[in-house]
């Protein structure tokens, strides 16, 4: 149990993506062969399972899917937080993602609310992608 | 199937805590308390079939369950393995055995589960929250069990026009069955209201406490035998008549539809191989760990049209005086969700009503009876629908 926020475990794999964020880019793979987008990085592609990645910078922008407000905190990282936003956004690439969506009354939430990335410094200087409503 | 395997025995612990008992002392009381009430020959039984024994608890070390299991039970199987789709595990335990029996590979597969459930207050909530999600994508956000899950209500709330009313009256069906279980938890505590439900702390939106399964430990077993040695062993045995899986996303947020899925394939395959249709169906034991479960699972599975699931429930058409009962065991919402074996308890009911063993909580017309299971976050699906015919 930890009153820190929980921090990715960075490998090779997933080090550009989390370079990206420090820097303030949400990093999205892409197939080389199909050109299919992809979230959450892996070492081949899922479409086509080409291993010809390339990394590239996403618009940002996005579609709340669903969410939930959370009441409870599910541990104590998270007791100062409640009421926070739980989110799956769909990136206008395609891919899916969660996130928290910041910066909106939980009771404003709502499906198909359009988003923008935002970065959330934590601790040991890692930037982790969160969203935000889209204010254009 | 070829050689009408059925299940022929079966039974379950009583839900509860049992501290002293580790994940494998646990599979010793479940196995003794089926082998008190079922009286069987070691000899014929060729095939055991057991799940990890510290899978929610996090500890995971014992992955030999079925290897010390079979040898505490004198039995040298030629189909036996340690497996694991989470809450579907013993679904898939029971198409795999129908399989091997139907293909002469087995003639009986003993299957067996026990589960564990951490304190949600000792760290347990952050150890599953971490084994449930997708550590560094997901879990850094703060997911955890219950939000997951609502993240498939609200997309089904606007979607399909569910109401939290309606979500709310899947709990009051699924108390009223456990009011006519003798080992169910929540049977002390009497039948509840749409409103008692609405008013209970809040969760994760929509879900309320009332809204969440009950954590417990327990644990079952049941035989799958071939249909000559299971008409020997009980008179109306529960023949597999059909089964079908679908494993769909890993992760909730990389779900193609949170609405659905992969019930649907799951249940198309298993209606297919029964050569049945849903309207045959005249119980329905679905997994539910939420009360958003059985709507989406009832739609998905063609037993209720879509976006009608809510309405079933909060017209009670699950509840015990309705025409297609529901979760008829007071569901993992009002019986109690035990752990690892969680997905054990659906199918032992759905066994009971088809062999006609249910007591107090019978129907009178169990003849089809469908069982639908998942695992994990709704990524693992099996159907299995079981009959009083072969």
């Amino acid at each position: 149990m930890s009153r820190e926020k929980p921090l990715p475990h960075v490998t090779e794999t997933t080090r550009p993506y989390w370079e990206g964020a420090r820097l303030g880019k949400l990093m999205l793979q892409r197939c080389r062969r199909c050109r299919t987008a992809i979230h959450y990085p892996r070492p081949w592609c899922s479409a086509c399972w080409s291993t010809d990645l390339d990394w590239v910078e996403a618009a940002g922008r996005g579609r709340v899917v669903t969410f939930t407000v959370v009441h409870q905190p599910p541990f104590e990282a998270y007791a100062g937080d409640v009421p926070y936003v739980l989110a799956v956004v769909k990136l206008d690439e395609g891919p899916q993602m969660m996130a928290n969506v910041l910066g909106i009354e939980p009771a404003a939430m709502r499906v198909d609310l359009p988003v923008r990335v935002v970065f959330e410094r934590r601790s040991g200087g890692f930037c982790v992608p969160q969203f935000e409503p889209a204010r254009d | 199937m070829r050689n009408e395997p059925a299940i022929a025995a079966a039974r379950e612990l009583r839900p509860g805590r049992y501290p002293d008992l580790g994940g494998l002392d646990l599979y010793e009381k479940v196995l003794a308390e089926f082998l008190g009430a079922w009286r069987l020959d070691p000899s014929v039984v060729d095939g055991f079939l057991a799940a990890p024994a510290g899978m929610a608890s996090g500890t995971g070390s014992d992955i030999f369950v079925h290897e010390q299991l079979a040898d505490a039970l004198g039995l040298h199987p030629r189909f036996s393995e340690t497996l694991n789709v989470g809450g579907a595990t013993y679904a898939v335990m029971a198409a795999r055995a129908a399989l091997a029996i139907a293909s002469g590979r087995a003639q009986a597969v003993l299957c067996a589960a026990a589960g564990k459930f951490p304190k949600v207050g000792a760290g347990g909530a952050e150890v599953m929250a971490r084994m449930v999600s997708h550590p560094d994508f997901e879990f850094i956000y703060g997911s955890f069990i219950p939000a997951l899950y609502a993240l498939a209500a609200t997309r089904h709330m606007h979607e399909r026009g569910t109401t939290r009313e309606q979500l709310a009256a899947v709990a009051v069906s699924t108390r009223q069955w456990a009011l006519r279980h003798p080992d169910a938890l929540m049977r002390a505590q009497g039948a509840i209201t749409v409103e008692d439900v609405l008013r209970s702390r809040p969760i994760a939106e929509p879900f309320h406490l009332l809204d969440c399964s009950v954590p417990s430990e327990g644990g079952a077993v049941f035989l799958v035998a071939r249909g000559d040695i299971a008409r020997a062993i009980t008179p109306q045995p529960a023949y597999v008549r059909g089964f079908g899986e679908y494993h769909d996303h890993g992760p909730v947020s990389q779900s193609r539809d949170v609405t659905s899925m992969g019930a649907r394939e799951a249940g198309r395959q298993a209606f297919d191989s029964a050569e049945l249709r849903p309207a045959d169906v005249r119980v329905a034991e679905i997994y539910d760990a939420f009360t958003i479960n059985p709507i989406m699972f009832l739609e998905d599975l063609g037993l209720v049209e879509a976006g009608r699931g809510g309405r079933f429930f909060a017209e009670g058409r699950g509840a015990p005086e309705g025409d297609l009962p529901v979760n008829t065991y007071g569901g993992l919402l009002s019986f109690g969700h035990t752990g690892d074996s969680s997905g054990m308890s659906m199918l032992i009911e759905g066994a009971l009503q088809t062999m006609g063993l249910a007591g107090e909580r019978q129907v009178a017309d169990a003849e089809v009876v469908l069982v639908h299971t998942y695992g994990s976050m709704m990524a693992d699906h099996c159907t299995v629908i079981l009959g009083r015919k072969p």
